[in-house]
């Protein structure tokens, strides 16, 4: 959890709208947020920031959902930050392959602010 | 004939040069429409983003161009959202009575008006639209017909389950539905 208590969420997706409706739901709910439009964005902000969650779309430009999410269990920093894939793609050979990039969690597109809220808060509280 | 042949060159000089001012002229009064369109986008954001959380309270009072661009930003954001956030957006326009206005439009004798009411209404998300765009995928027009089947095709990722429940249910019945908290 982030000096200021509340805890800091990296979004990342390349759609403006998606960006503003995730970023403002999270921020109602008392986090702090920080977002890319990119997967290669989003991994050098992870870096730099060490967010207390991440939640990736998974078709972005420069660097994909998985690939991001690969990366940032690489690095020693950022391995234990959880993820939450936000996707379209939720047949099960995509789901398998998140989970094998390391993704802590789905949540489908078109997406409910209030269950993406629910997910957040669970995913923090197992930490 | 050389006099004939230079009075035609001119005039076709004239003509092109008048046809390239024109361009150029609405090239930038569509990019002015633009600018102008983005700029009220930008500030009407946050007034989108509160009616989707369920903050219909204290809507500012808006003019027609600026309700107009607050719709298309709903629209868009109808097409990612589900569950209450979605209810929210069909709540806004059946109480704008946009709902209303394109499910009249969708029986207009012109085609072009019925296409334009089917893709609008999928982006307002309301469950009374459903009987009317359903009837519409057997419109005799194609566009009609593919622009009911897109919006109908969104609401389907959005709320599978109540969709498959009521093409049975409304299929031919224009009977009124309950309004608001639609899917």
């Amino acid at each position: 959890v982030t000096t200021n208590e509340r805890p800091l969420i990296l979004v990342a997706d390349d759609d403006p709208d998606i960006l503003a409706l995730v970023s403002f739901r999270l921020e109602r709910a008392g986090y702090d947020v920080v977002a890319a439009t990119n997967g290669e964005e989003a991994v050098n902000i992870a870096i730099a920031r060490r967010p207390d969650l991440a939640i990736l779309d998974v078709m972005m430009p420069r660097l994909d959902g998985y690939e991001a999410t690969r990366r940032l269990r690489q690095q020693e920093g950022t391995r234990r930050i959880p993820v939450i894939l936000l996707t379209a793609r939720v047949q099960e050979d995509d789901v398998a392959r998140g989970f094998d990039a390391g993704v802590d969690d789905y949540v489908k597109k078109p997406f409910s602010p209030q269950e993406l809220g629910a997910r957040v808060q669970a995913v923090l509280g197992r930490r | 004939m050389i006099a004939a042949l230079g009075w035609a060159s001119g005039v076709l000089a004239i003509a092109s040069f008048l046809l390239v001012c024109t361009l150029a002229a609405r090239r930038v009064t569509v990019a002015r429409s633009e600018r102008r369109r983005l700029v009220a986008e930008e500030r009407l954001r946050p007034v989108a983003l509160s009616l989707v959380d369920g903050g219909t309270d204290g809507l500012p009072s808006l003019t027609g161009e600026q309700a107009h661009v607050l719709a298309a930003v709903l629209a868009r954001y109808a097409r990612q959202l589900k569950g209450d956030a979605l209810a929210n957006i069909a709540l806004y326009f059946e109480r704008r009575g946009g709902v209303e206005r394109e499910l009249e439009a969708l029986s207009s004798r012109r085609a072009w008006r019925r296409a334009n009411a089917a893709h609008s209404l999928g982006g307002m998300a309301s469950r009374r639209a459903v009987p009317a765009l359903i009837d519409a995928l057997s419109d005799r027009d194609r566009d009609v017909a593919a622009a009911a089947a897109r919006s109908l095709g969104g609401w389907a990722r959005s709320m599978p389950s109540r969709l498959s429940s009521m093409r049975w249910s409304t299929a031919g019945s224009r009977g009124p539905l309950p309004r608001s908290r639609s899917f």
